[in-house]
């Protein structure tokens, strides 16, 4: 064997560094996540698409006449991809210190860095399949308005920053206590139930109704459907709660997250 | 050259904190192989990712104008559920390598590395040996200053050992070597110099026998003292090994020909 000629290794900026590192680990991401199936990028559509077959045809007979406006299944998905959007980033941050742990050996990985690849692979998975869901829905002739486009995305997004705020906490939470990663699942379980995923949130009894209000879910999937279906009426959800739990959940994991970046960091 | 100033890192353990180094002010020259001493926990490990950039001090600064690479061992560097090529491909990503040169760099890593197909399977099912032949090849791909190098070369199998040695030898013509092992004697044949960590001390020994002899009476009077308590393997394996190491020093020394200290003996 002829003596190798080493590389040096390239100079980046720090931005560039850290968009170098997040692109890296979503690529890893997507090869852990899709690599082992077939056609791994399928199972981006099938996964919530499944989930929405199984509970619409249980509910679905019984849900339909309570949303006359719009097919059940499109007012199911939309739900059901907002509360993903929420849950996703939360599961995704329990294991993300673990299954990078090797990786963070190299000094330009940090270890918010895991955490930022996996926040942004769901949001682009999840786009994606809004994207197919929304050219399904049209191409069946639904009527899809995008007139209020603005509030659909801050919709989704601001669920998906509290998701990620809650995401930062639980794994800062779960590198000192592992229960925690027994515990958030149990306590997600019910969010299909309270989050006005299954049925509107007018067909709820008054009383329920301002008890749900509390959720910040309820209001993002309720303006989210007001603003994709143009028929679809709602009373009470506004944005400037979810928005304000957002920002507030998502500073809170990063500070926390920063505090203790150390810990985080020699646990590796 | 590498400077610590007023370098404070401790790690927790189930009670309170065990300090690796507390307030050490301390400059590692250029150009000088360091072999890096200490007992069991001492933070040897816990050093080198402190200076490969991978965990930042409590308190103080590391400063350095050199390019380190990353602690090289068999249980650091690889996540196992990536196949070795997808860990090599992550390198050579984070660091933003042209396909052209990504295309290099897994050449000369499987040419180093000569694990076949396993390439392309999961690390988690690699022997010892064989993360330490990728780990080995990886590093070697890329031309840092310094490299460090925890505990590799007492695993794999005579070819590999073997190959190793070529390669420290080459790695040595155009950069240094910071090495934690406990077998003392790799350390002597690879090192000039040496920093004996303990208690949250760092002493830096220019000559690398001083280091050693430093090292040998700390463990010496801690060996005695915990007679008892004699399960400890490794560090008895250590103990014996320098036990027999100081009688040859002080043989060689009797004989009026005292080991050239600065240069590595070289059997």
């Amino acid at each position: 064997m002829s003596a190798p000629i080493p590389l040096p290794l390239p100079k980046h900026s720090p931005l560039v560094s850290k968009v170098l590192v997040i692109r890296a680990l979503m690529l890893r991401e997507m090869a852990t996540r899709f690599g082992k199936y077939k056609f791994g990028f399928v199972w981006l559509i099938l996964e919530p698409l499944l989930g929405v077959l199984v509970i619409g045809l249980i509910i679905g007979t019984i849900a339909e006449r309570s949303v006359p406006e719009i097919p059940y299944p499109f007012f199911l998905l939309n739900g059901m991809l907002i509360l993903k959007l929420f849950t996703s980033p939360m599961n995704a941050s329990l294991r993300a210190l673990d299954a990078n742990q090797g990786l963070l050996v190299y000094p330009n990985v940090k270890p918010l860095d895991p955490f930022l690849a996996r926040f942004g692979f769901e949001l682009l998975t999840t786009a994606f399949a809004f994207l197919v869901f929304c050219v399904v829905a049209m191409w069946l002739g639904v009527r899809l308005s995008f007139d209020n486009l603005g509030v659909l995305l801050l919709c989704y997004l601001s669920t998906w920053a509290t998701g990620c705020g809650l995401g930062l906490i639980f794994g800062v939470t779960s590198a000192y206590y592992k229960e925690i990663d027994k515990v958030i699942p149990v306590l997600q379980r019910p969010l299909l139930f309270i989050s006005a995923v299954l049925f509107p949130l007018s067909t709820m009894p008054t009383s329920a109704q301002s008890l749900l209000l509390y959720n910040p879910l309820v209001h993002t999937i309720e303006l989210a459907r007001n603003a994709l279906f143009p028929f679809y009426k709602v009373d009470g959800p506004n944005l400037a709660y979810p928005g304000l739990i957002a920002v507030t959940v998502l500073a809170l994991g990063l500070t926390l997250f920063h505090n203790h970046r150390n810990f985080l960091a020699s646990r590796a | 050259m590498i400077e610590l100033r007023q370098v404070t890192k401790a790690y927790p353990v189930k009670h309170g904190l065990r300090y690796v180094l507390r307030d050490v002010s301390l400059l590692l020259p250029d150009r000088a192989n360091i072999a890096i001493l200490g007992p069991n926990g001492a933070g040897k490990s816990t050093f080198l990712r402190m200076i490969g950039g991978a965990e930042t001090p409590d308190r103080g600064t590391i400063i350095t104008d050199r390019d380190i690479s990353w602690p090289l061992g068999i249980s650091t560097g690889f996540q196992g559920s990536l196949t070795g090529r997808q860990n090599v491909m992550f390198v050579c990503r984070i660091n933003g390598l042209s396909p052209r040169e990504i295309k290099t760099v897994i050449r000369q890593v499987t040419d180093f590395a000569e694990i076949g197909e396993y390439f392309d399977m999961p690390v988690s099912t690699y022997s010892s040996g064989m993360r330490a032949r990728l780990g080995f090849g990886l590093s070697m791909a890329f031309d840092f200053d310094i490299y460090l190098i925890d505990e590799l070369t007492s695993v794999g199998d005579a070819m590999f050992r073997q190959k190793a040695k070529a390669a420290f030898e080459r790695i040595k013509k155009r950069a240094s070597l910071i090495f934690v092992s406990h077998n003392l004697k790799t350390l002597k044949n690879s090192c000039e110099s040496a920093l004996f960590l303990r208690d949250g001390n760092a002493d830096f020994y220019p000559m690398i026998d001083d280091g050693i002899a430093a090292y040998l009476d700390f463990i010496n009077e801690h060996h005695t003292r915990g007679r008892a308590n004699r399960d400890d393997t490794a560090e008895s394996k250590t103990y014996r090994q320098a036990r027999k190491l100081a009688r040859r020093t002080a043989r060689a020394a009797a004989g009026g020909q005292a080991a050239p200290s600065g240069k590595p003996p070289t059997n």
